[in-house]
């Protein structure tokens, strides 16, 4: 129990960071460009700065195997690995980070919202043998989450190396649904296959600027739609939705490496 | 120039004006000629159904083989301006001629490609004139509706409504109808039927897959309509025992007793008699009474053919015999069907007692059945007979394919076996018995904390942000 509650309460402060720098932010835009940025404090010249336009949103696209942990309930064996075998299945997901906050010499903070997707299904096996069935059996899972975000983004604006770390942490929570065939399962006493899971998401990740392909690009592209920067990136995502603590919820959560891209404006 | 020359200048360029007129209006007599009476025009106002427009169907104009059978014909609203009372207005059909521009092909002989539909004395200035439909098809060769063709692809027409003295007259006043793509078109054969149908077996559902109707390249088969019926579910008692095999089989002679499971409601089928050791015939399956399954043909001996299994129901009598193989063949005792015959077409609008329509669309594989009907679900450890016929844009519906059979079992699905081993999510989205439902006590009191200290935080934020601004103000 102490453990699920200091990570609530870790999860939750998190989420407060989150708010919190979201207020930050918008008290900040009335001194957007005052001391709080820093302006010409970080070594850059006045062109490099004029040649970028504002950055305070960040898009992701991601993609990544999913393991969920279903059977953790069950210790170890259980109905996940029984119908659906121990191979992943394919996640994809989007995310909108909102970073208005910028800390000097350090890099961009704020509140990220993301929404994946995953769905696996196999023939279910008619009762009491190992003979397929033709009905599908699936289970399809939404694992979204309210994090804070910091992008430690300060080494790639003030060298030349296109690196930038980041790490989230929040509150995630999780839709999931099971299909008899066509139709939503239900079990014999009529409970429908469907619920919702929270947990805590924590993802740590490095992203690769591609702007140095192709400079001349990368500089219209900012220029004409305000992308800043295309990223390539790896994530390594615990999506822990496991109830925290609460004993009637699937542990729908996965933790895995994903990949994408990203894009900030 | 002095005036008189002027004079005659214009007086020439008059002439020639007058000439050309004249030239312009002799080409014009001669173009009315061609084309009948001077000023003469037949117009076709409106088109209608003289029975239901099929609003379910995709070509409402098109003459469906339901169309032709309840005489659901094309009346036209014409309008006759400028033609003489003298004349017969007559509606011919043709496939490809042009009857107006073509007075050959509607002289009265044999070889006229312009068919007569019906004619009538001149009317007046405007009527109304109905073409049948079971004309049509009887002019395109289709006696009775039956289209005797290979083919199942539509077959466009034109009628034309003409206005003349006598046939094959030279120039003719006329108007011609139809687009050939709904308008013009007559349709009696629904496309071919799907292959390869297998049933599934699901949970209190049937899973339906089946190959694409031939005809599906060519556009004719727009989707299918599924018939199940319980297998034997009419009631008929089931077949009677069949005969011994082995009456022309040198060798034969073992008795079989077939199967004739009989009692309430059910008609199953009774197998016939055991085909004689070496070349003897099956026996011939049982006879099921009305509504009730035949009994399956009995197997043949080893060189023999099988007993032929025959069946009688309220509305279809079928009798099969197959061909024994080596080592016994005989009828088909894993799907058999005395409501459902395949190769006929069935009518949807009035099915035999205990078949019904129990799915109809595009999709060709993975078709869950889970009722019979409104009101009739599917049951496990039910036998349940299934045929499939693809139908056309105007829902011709085509033969019905080979059957299958297949029987519901309970399955073993995910959330099943979740729960089965003590797991007690779910109830919905909006079930209250997850985090709010029942919360961890410390994770309760964590999470009343940090709501207490965001909003606390953010409040303080606010009061700061209203003080400087009330500050720069002044």
């Amino acid at each position: 129990m102490r453990r699920s509650s200091s990570r609530l309460g870790a999860a939750l402060l998190a989420g407060c960071a989150a708010l919190l720098g979201v207020s930050a932010a918008s008290a900040q835009s009335s001194t957007q460009q005052g001391n709080w940025r820093q302006m010409g404090r970080g070594g850059r010249s006045a062109d490099e700065r004029a040649a970028h336009s504002p950055q305070s949103f960040a898009f992701e696209l991601r993609f990544g195997p999913y393991y969920p942990q279903v059977d953790e309930e069950f210790g170890g064996d259980g109905p996940y690995e029984q119908v659906f075998g121990g191979d992943p299945q394919l996640y994809f997901g989007l995310e909108v980070d909102w970073l208005p906050l910028r800390i000097p010499y350090v890099g961009a903070f704020g509140p990220g919202v993301g929404w994946g997707y995953t769905r696996t299904s196999e023939a279910a096996k008619i009762e009491g043998t190992e003979e397929d069935s033709a009905q599908d059996t699936s289970l399809t899972i939404m694992p979204m989450h309210l994090s804070a975000v910091a992008r430690f983004d300060e080494l790639m604006r003030r060298t030349s190396i296109p690196i930038v770390p980041y790490v989230k942490l929040g509150i995630g929570f999780g839709m999931w649904s099971a299909g008899a065939g066509d139709d939503t399962a239900r079990y014999e006493d009529g409970t429908l296959a469907r619920d919702t899971t929270w947990g805590i998401h924590t993802a740590i990740g490095v992203m690769l600027a591609l702007n140095w392909m192709d400079p001349r690009s990368s500089a219209q592209l900012d220029e004409s739609v305000g992308v800043n920067h295309a990223y390539l990136f790896g994530e390594w995502m615990n999506a822990d939705l496991d109830g925290i603590g609460s004993r009637p919820q699937m542990h729908i959560g996965s933790a895995s490496w994903v990949l994408g891209l990203a894009l900030d404006m | 120039m002095n005036a008189r020359g002027i004079a005659a200048v214009r007086w020439q360029g008059r002439r020639r004006l007058i000439g050309r007129a004249a030239a312009a209006l002799a080409g014009c007599a001669a173009l009315a000629g061609a084309a009948g009476e001077a000023g003469a025009t037949i117009t076709i106002s409106k088109v209608e159904r003289t029975g239901d427009r099929r609003p379910d169907a995709e070509k409402p104009f098109t003459i469906s083989y339901r169309d032709c059978q309840t005489d659901n014909g094309l009346m036209f609203s014409i309008g006759l301006q400028g033609v003489d009372s003298g004349k017969t207005i007559g509606v011919f059909l043709a496939e490809s001629a042009d009857c107006i521009a073509t007075s050959e092909a509607w002289d009265g002989t044999a070889d006229d490609s312009c068919k007569l539909i019906t004619e009538i004395a001149y009317p007046g200035t405007s009527t109304d004139l109905e073409v049948p439909a079971t004309k049509i098809a009887e002019t395109l060769g289709a006696q009775d509706c039956e289209d005797e063709r290979t083919t199942t692809t539509p077959r466009p027409f034109k009628l034309f409504i003409m206005a003349y003295t006598s046939r094959g007259e030279e120039s003719v006043d006329g108007v011609a109808w139809g687009d050939g793509t709904d308008e013009g078109v007559i349709d009696l054969l629904g496309p071919r039927p799907p292959t390869e149908i297998k049933a599934g077996i699901g949970e209190q559902r049937l899973i339906v897959s089946y190959e694409a109707s031939p005809d599906t390249e060519t556009g004719d088969a727009k989707g299918y309509y599924l018939f199940c019926h319980v297998q034997g579910a009419s009631g008929g008692a089931g077949g009677a025992n069949g005969a011994g095999g082995g009456a022309s089989g040198t060798g034969g002679g073992a008795s079989g007793t077939g199967g004739g499971a009989s009692g309430t409601g059910g008609g199953a089928s009774g197998t016939g008699g055991a085909g004689g050791a070496a070349s003897g015939t099956g026996g011939a399956g049982g006879a099921g009474s009305v509504g009730g399954a035949g009994g399956a043909g009995g197997s043949g001996g080893a060189d023999g053919g099988g007993g032929g299994g025959t069946t009688t129901s309220s509305s279809t009598t079928s009798s099969t015999t197959s061909t024994g193989t080596t080592g016994g063949g005989g009828g088909d005792p894993s799907c058999s069907s005395a409501l459902l015959n395949p190769g006929e077409t069935p009518n949807r609008d009035a099915l035999p007692e205990g078949v019904y329509l129990c799915g109809e669309g595009s999709d060709t594989s993975g078709i869950e059945i889970t009722q019979l009907a409104e009101g009739v679900p599917i049951e496990n450890y039910q036998a349940y007979v299934v045929g499939v016929a693809a139908y056309d844009g105007a829902k011709n519906v085509g033969k019905l394919s080979a059957l299958a059979c297949q029987t519901p079992m309970p399955v073993d699905d995910f959330y099943e076996l979740y729960r089965d081993a003590g797991g007690l999510a779910g109830g919905g989205y909006c079930s209250m018995k997850g985090f709010l439902g029942r919360p961890d006590p410390a994770a309760l009191l964590a999470a009343l904390l940090g709501g207490s200290a965001g909003a606390f935080a953010l409040r303080r934020r606010a009061r700061r942000a209203s003080t400087t601004t009330h500050q720069e103000k002044e």
